[in-house]
């Protein structure tokens, strides 16, 4: 918790001057007050970030947040390395309102941070520069994560009244997705088979009428 | 009857007695403050005020208050993030500190965005909801009573506002703190007669740090004015600490 402690601050200056030098970023925050919470789970590091009027404020625990990430630094390098996502089982958990942590997070997209070059020099004093590197690379990856999948995994499934806990767990690898749309095709073919036989013996029912 | 009393150092003075020997103490440093400032902490001081500036995020627009101004390094820091429409008031008890801080303003090309204000943390002589941003650098241990000035200061933010203190505070190494206390109270007078001819005010700068509430007591009173999501940042291992709250 201590290094958390010497990380935040630094981290959340390198946030701010991004956003503040993108006033489209910082316009697409007003009006959210809740916070994001992020979590590494075997760092056991867990803060959360919550939008003020100048940027984001960074605060040591996970709790109390609107919607949070959870992973750890695998999840993180394989974020890093550009895996999908939606095969990561839980390695990579999403909680809570999924619409408003793409906004948040969106907002630091805008904002076109290099989070993998600030983060690894923000990190690097305390962690060394590999994990420093590594935590850098996966949290941009995360950013890209969110610009191509938060919507996909979540905005389908995940209410947000209800704030339900989304597993990436839940999602199929893609062979089993492949073979699971297989089995769908076939299951369709076999009912207009089905539809068809259906129709014939209508069609012959109503000629012997 | 009894007399209401404070702190001065580690010495019991009379509470309406405590600003007039504060003031004398800047008196007379005022005129090596920085000098003062820059030998005493090995230029560490810079790194902690630029640790302040950026934690606040100055934005072009904001209206700022710089409390305990003093010579305005950090008020100048602040300055010049601002655009044209943005505006910094230094403020500062002592008038001989004052008048340094508003030179600098100027020599720096500063004057059309900065004005100053003599001016006591307790009772701030500004409107409701005046500043987006507040800071008080090396200032708060010298107010007599800290839980009003925090008060006033929450009145004249704006909502959405945002107070940081830099201060020092209480090393969290034991060991740290012992050569600490060492440099305090054997070096640090020494130095303030050798450079600043001036033992006295040093002894009390030193003691006046051992005097002020540690980490979480002023998170704490920061809480009880009013502010919300306060939290502080320890640097050099706690000799110094940012706290930050915000108005809501």
């Amino acid at each position: 918790m201590a290094l958390l402690d010497q990380v935040l601050g630094p981290l959340e200056i390198v946030l701010n001057r991004a956003l503040s030098a993108s006033p489209q970023a910082l316009a697409s925050l007003e009006g959210a007050h809740d916070a994001v919470a992020l979590e590494l789970r075997d760092l056991g590091w867990a803060f959360r970030m919550t939008p003020v009027s100048h940027g984001v404020q960074l605060l040591p625990g996970g709790e109390p947040a609107r919607a949070g990430v959870s992973t750890s630094l695998v999840g993180l390098a394989r974020l890093g390395a550009g895996e999908d996502p939606r095969a990561m089982g839980s390695a990579l958990q999403l909680n809570g309102d999924a619409e408003y942590a793409e906004r948040v997070l969106g907002a630091l997209r805008e904002s076109r941070i290099d989070l993998q070059a600030e983060v690894r020099a923000v990190l690097q004093p305390v962690l060394g520069s590999q994990v420093g590197a590594q935590l850098g690379q996966g949290l941009r990856g995360l950013l890209d994560f969110g610009r191509s999948s938060v919507r996909e995994l979540l905005l389908g499934r995940a209410s947000q009244e209800s704030a339900a806990q989304v597993d990436g767990g839940e999602a199929a690898d893609p062979e089993q997705a492949s073979a699971w749309m297989d089995e769908v095709d076939d299951v369709a073919s076999a009912v207009d088979r089905l539809e068809a036989r259906i129709r014939r013996l209508e069609t012959s029912a109503d000629e012997q009428a | 009857m009894n007399q209401k009393t404070t702190h001065f150092g580690y010495a019991e003075v009379d509470w309406k007695e405590k600003a007039s020997r504060v003031s004398q103490v800047f008196d007379s440093v005022a005129g090596r403050y920085d000098v003062m400032n820059d030998l005493m902490s090995m230029g560490v001081h810079r790194a902690w005020k630029r640790f302040t500036v950026d934690l606040a995020c100055v934005q072009k627009n904001d209206q700022i208050l710089d409390l305990a101004a003093g010579t305005g390094d950090l008020a100048a820091a602040m300055a010049a993030k601002l655009g044209p429409r943005g505006g910094i008031t230094l403020a500062d008890y002592n008038y001989e500190m004052l008048s340094r801080g508003r030179d600098r303003m100027i020599d720096d090309g500063f004057a059309g965005v900065a004005s100053s204000v003599q001016a006591d943390a307790e009772a701030l002589p500004f409107a409701d909801d005046s500043f987006d941003c507040m800071t008080i650098s090396f200032g708060l241990r010298n107010v007599r009573d800290k839980d009003k000035a925090l008060r006033s200061m929450l009145r004249v933010l704006k909502p959405g506002g945002r107070l940081l203190i830099l201060e020092f505070s209480k090393p969290a190494n034991p060991l740290l703190s012992k050569i600490y206390d060492t440099y305090s109270f054997e070096i640090l007078p020494r130095m303030g007669q050798a450079v600043a001819g001036d033992a006295e005010s040093y002894r009390y700068l030193a003691e006046s740090i051992r005097m002020h509430p540690d980490q979480d007591t002023l998170q704490s009173m920061m809480n009880e004015a009013g502010f919300e999501r306060t939290q502080y940042y320890n640097l050099t291992g706690g000799i110094v600490a940012v706290h930050r709250g915000y108005k809501f």
